[in-house]
């Protein structure tokens, strides 16, 4: 409680809790006085950032204080809606809002439960799986996206490290590793999941030697501190990498041999038609045994030693190849002649690069670590959002995962480490345990993920039902459908019963986050009624019909923001598992999001699908599992969830008081892939056959699909960027997320714009300074970038060598306009609205939106 | 044989309107055999929604009999009746994963 008009004895309390001004939730320690949040540190007892912060988190006192932030539910009076238009807000009691939301929610239900569409956001979202999903799923609605998450970050790099790593994300193994290269990320650098620690151990393994390479279009964040930065032309990642696979197979003849045959599918006979050659009777792939001089099932305990990476020409009466062969023959199309005449690389660089990556690999050699022997692989290729957000990007993570997985470095020292996809659980409880387990071709099935879609095996493509036509991508976790121009023209081809007509939205503020602002506009303006639970007024809520004022996560409780294989640090160490809890009292009429929906689900009847629900997200069990049929508090329901993990003895209130549990980590939890029985696809046999399954329910409706994205190795194929062939648009313009920020979230935050605004680069257009001078473009000139269709953006430009000729960086998600964000308003670049949001700007296979734009520039004044 | 009432949850209305289903099965009846019959009350949609073309649960569907979660691959677990006289399973469609 405050003492106000008392000068002792005064309340001084630290609360350890969790941040969440990004996705990374680092631990934090929160230094209340008397009431009132002073400072925010990192938590030096916690491995989650071992007392490091970055200046998101540290800034997130004035997102608590902001005096803009919205404190009363208000409803909208004008009917008109369009961007910059006035909703004319009056402010109501929560019981008016409340009731008059259930109403119109059970309505929707009761017509058909699709018509409700729920919007997250990937900028803070660990509550959002408790209480969105929690909600989604009794209401029966399947039509649930990120926003822009997914679209702009990991539909394809997630997807990769779910199907290689199983993991959420992958990292150098910092400790061992000596050859980084990075493709279109930062990790490490302030930047990616677990940015903190990261950071420091990136520094730490740059101090002992490490080398980094940083493939980019932009000298920026890695890059600018990296031995080496080799500038791309944007989008032609996976041109680099199949030609160094190529060097690396057929002009070095190097691969890791035990690894390839163990541990992937490279020794699986594949038939002329692509598929596997299987065992008549178990249906298992079979393999080669060389000195049997036979082929068996891959998994047959009688073989004589590791299955061969090549097979005679006939099999069992079969031409066969094997996986391995396929590949090897596959890239040799993809020199590094042809491969420098996409990416400007020059040829001899690409050599090297390949060269460089595979001595590093050091095939063959082991270390001991805790006296257990394990392969020693001190070299990664890593790749993220830059690499990954074109149309192709399926096939450019899958071609830049290839490097890690010919020299084996996959999950053992020195490789690329997947985010703790292995937990045998806190001592005393053996909770939480997941590991991920072999299906019935023996690939691996990740034994945790952020949903219940996993990333290997793919479900069976099925005729859409969904907003995003998930059932016919199985693939796509996210989808430009929910806000694209073509929206309509696609639902009616399949005879789906959309627009929806009613949306919820927590946190996000699509009109930003997506493409452009005019396209995502049409598509809210066709929903009839929208409510957004949010902490700010912005240019998202200017479409909504009612705002609920959101606690920030200094005002709230939740029970588990790290997921193992999302934001907790890779490598050895400790485990933690931290709470997030309230460091002070939300302002009287903010409420929290989860017990919003609590209560919005006890007014709709949906409470016993909650219920259930939490008991299937959490695992719990008796006697944690929640009755059905009991009205909880969220505070009981995150009282379980703690002692279902860590015992009665560690129940909430012991959490409230040490804010988090840690306990060691094993060597085989951080190294697994040599201790589990699972392996993963070089050749991926399953897409060959989720577009077989996909193509004849497409042909039905008369749905186009480019069925060349199915072929189970991995191409380049070129951007709609790369095909404009109208000269005058001479630029790639492309985004980066500046660490400043995250996303469009924290412009408002004025600590980190006053940051920003002394960063020359973060609210600015950067371009190369010889293309700049060709054009009479001065440093600080305003200027217009302009798309072939039209699109326009004007900011102040940036001169730099550091950024490829024919590339223009802008940092990501600026230039707000809305009146109720006076700190954001009218800083930095909106470089969203150029993108087009369309299919023919999505990847065939995953739906990833392709960011980059061909653009021309000019200064204003012309 | 044995009284069962199942209980849906998730995006099944398009296969089925109603929330839950009474039924009676054979004495000795499985999980499996409850999905089959609840496959030809309604229909193929049903069974492509929650059964893969193998008989495999679907990665997003979840089966509880009584308040126990069933593994995919053990689903010939016998029916049994709680003390209401019922037995009691839960079949629950769980939604798409978020992005990131």
């Amino acid at each position: 409680m405050r003492t106000a008009g008392k000068s002792t004895p005064k309340e001084d309390a630290w609360i350890p809790s969790s941040c969440s001004m990004c996705y990374c939730q680092c631990s934090i320690r929160v230094h209340r006085i008397d009431g009132v949040v002073v400072k925010i540190e990192g938590n030096p007892d916690s491995p989650i950032g071992e007392g490091r912060l970055c200046s998101k988190g540290a800034s997130g006192i004035m997102t608590l204080y902001d005096p803009n932030r919205v404190n009363n539910p208000v409803i909208r009076t004008n009917p008109e809606k369009g961007i910059g238009v006035d909703p004319g807000w009056k402010e109501v009691s929560w019981d008016e809002a409340l009731q008059y939301v259930a109403e119109k929610l059970k309505k929707v239900r009761e017509k058909d439960p699709r018509l409700l569409f729920f919007q997250g956001t990937t900028t803070c979202s660990s509550s959002l799986s408790a209480g969105m999903w929690g909600f989604v799923s009794p209401f029966g609605s399947p039509n649930f996206w990120s926003s822009g998450g997914g679209l702009h970050c990991g539909n394809g790099a997630h997807l990769i490290n779910g199907i290689m790593h199983a993991s959420w994300s992958a990292v150098p193994d910092f400790p061992y590793c000596n050859y980084a290269l990075y493709f279109g990320s930062s990790k490490g650098h302030s930047a990616g999941h677990v940015a903190t620690q990261n950071a420091q151990m990136a520094a730490d393994a740059r101090a002992r030697g490490m080398k980094l390479v940083v493939v980019d279009p932009m000298c920026n964040f890695a890059s600018g501190k990296a031995n080496e930065w080799v500038p791309i032309r944007v989008g032609t990642d996976a041109a680099l990498a199949l030609s160094m696979v190529n060097v690396l197979l057929n002009e070095k003849g190097l691969w890791d041999a035990p690894y390839l045959a163990k541990h992937t599918n490279a020794p699986y006979l594949v038939k002329p038609d692509g598929h596997y050659l299987r065992d008549e009777a178990s249906g298992k792939p079979l393999v080669w045994d060389a000195i049997e001089g036979q082929a068996m099932a891959y998994d047959d305990p009688g073989m004589a030693a590791d299955p061969a990476l090549e097979c005679p020409r006939q099999v069992n009466g079969v031409e066969c190849r094997t996986g391995f062969q396929l590949l090897k023959e596959h890239v040799t199309q993809f020199s590094p002649e042809w491969a420098s005449s996409i990416t400007t690389i020059p040829v001899r660089t690409i050599r090297r690069l390949a060269h460089e990556f595979g001595r590093a690999a050091r095939v063959g050699s082991t270390i001991v670590i805790d006296g257990m022997s394990l392969p020693y692989r001190p070299a990664c290729a890593i790749y993220f959002r830059g690499a990954q957000s074109h149309k192709n990007s399926v096939y450019n993570c899958f071609a830049i995962e290839l490097l890690n997985q010919v020299v084996g470095a996959a999950d053992v020292p020195g490789g690329a480490l997947g985010f703790n996809p292995v937990s045998y659980g806190h001592p005393d409880t053996g909770r939480p345990n997941y590991v991920p387990r072999e299906d019935p071709d023996g690939l691996m099935v990740t034994g945790m993920w952020l949903g219940a879609h996993l990333p290997y095996p793919p479900h069976e493509p099925s005729e859409p039902e969904t907003m995003k036509l998930g059932e016919l991508f199985p693939m796509a976790r996210n989808s430009p459908l929910m806000a694209s121009s073509d929206q309509d023209k696609v639902w009616k081809q399949f005879g789906l019963p959309y627009p929806p007509e009613a949306m919820l939205n927590y946190g996000a503020n699509s009109v930003m986050s997506v493409g452009n602002a005019a396209t995502v506009a049409e598509s809210l303006k066709k929903i009839k009624f929208i409510v957004s639970v949010d902490v700010f007024l912005n240019e998202f809520t200017d479409f909504a019909d009612v705002v609920l004022p959101d606690t920030c996560y200094l005002e709230r409780l939740e029970p588990w923001p790290n997921p193992g294989i999302f934001s907790h640090p890779a490598g050895l160490g400790e485990w933690a598992w931290p709470i997030r809890q309230p460091a002070v009292e939300p302002a009287p009429q903010r409420r929290s999001f989860i017990e919003v929906m609590m209560e919005l689900g006890e007014m709709i009847g949906i409470r016993d699908g909650m219920n259930i629900y939490f008991n299937l997200l959490f695992g719990l069990k008796h006697p944690y599992q929640l009755d059905p049929d009991v009205r909880y508090t969220w505070d009981e329901i995150c009282d379980r969830v703690l002692q279902h993990n860590f015992g009665p003895e560690r129940d909430l209130a012991w959490f409230r008081t040490n804010g988090l549990v840690k306990w060691p980590k094993r060597v085989d939890e951080v190294y697994w892939r040599p201790f589990l029985k699972v392996r993963v696809p070089i050749y991926w046999e399953f897409l060959k056959t989720m577009g077989e399954q996909a193509a004849p329910i497409a042909e039905k409706f008369g749905f186009p699909m480019d069925m060349s994205r199915y072929e189970p190795l991995p191409t380049w194929n070129p951007c709609p960027s790369h095909e404009l062939k109208d000269e005058r648009y001479d630029l790639y313009g492309f985004y980066y997320r500046d660490v400043l920020h995250a996303n469009s979230f924290t412009m408002e935050n004025p600590w980190l714009d006053e940051a920003a605004t002394m960063n020359p680069y973060s609210y600015t257009i950067t371009m190369n300074i010889g293309t700049a001078r060709k054009k009479g473009i001065h440093d600080g000139d305003i200027i217009s970038v302009e798309s072939a269709k039209g699109r326009r953006i004007q900011g102040k430009v940036k001169l730099s060598e550091g950024i490829h000729p024919e590339g223009l960086g802008v940092a990501a998600c600026a230039g707000h306009w809305s009146r109720n964000q006076p700190i954001a308003r009218g800083k930095g670049v909106f470089f969203n609205d150029l993108l087009e949001i369309d299919l023919e700007h999505a990847d065939p296979v995953n739906m990833n939106l392709d960011v980059c734009v061909k653009v021309r520039a000019y200064r204003s004044t012309e | 044989m044995i009284a069962v009432k199942v209980r849906f949850y998730g995006f099944v209305r398009s296969a089925l309107r109603e929330p839950s289903a009474e039924l009676s099965v054979p004495d000795g009846s499985t999980v499996t055999d409850l999905l089959q019959a609840l496959g030809e009350r309604y229909g193929q949609k049903f069974t492509e929604k929650v059964l893969t073309r193998q008989g495999r649960l679907q990665d997003y569907v979840r089966v509880l009999l009584g308040n126990d979660l069933l593994e995919d691959g053990k689903l010939d677990v016998a029916l049994r009746e709680t003390a209401g006289g019922t037995a009691s399973v839960v079949v629950y469609l769980l939604p798409a994963e978020i992005g990131g």
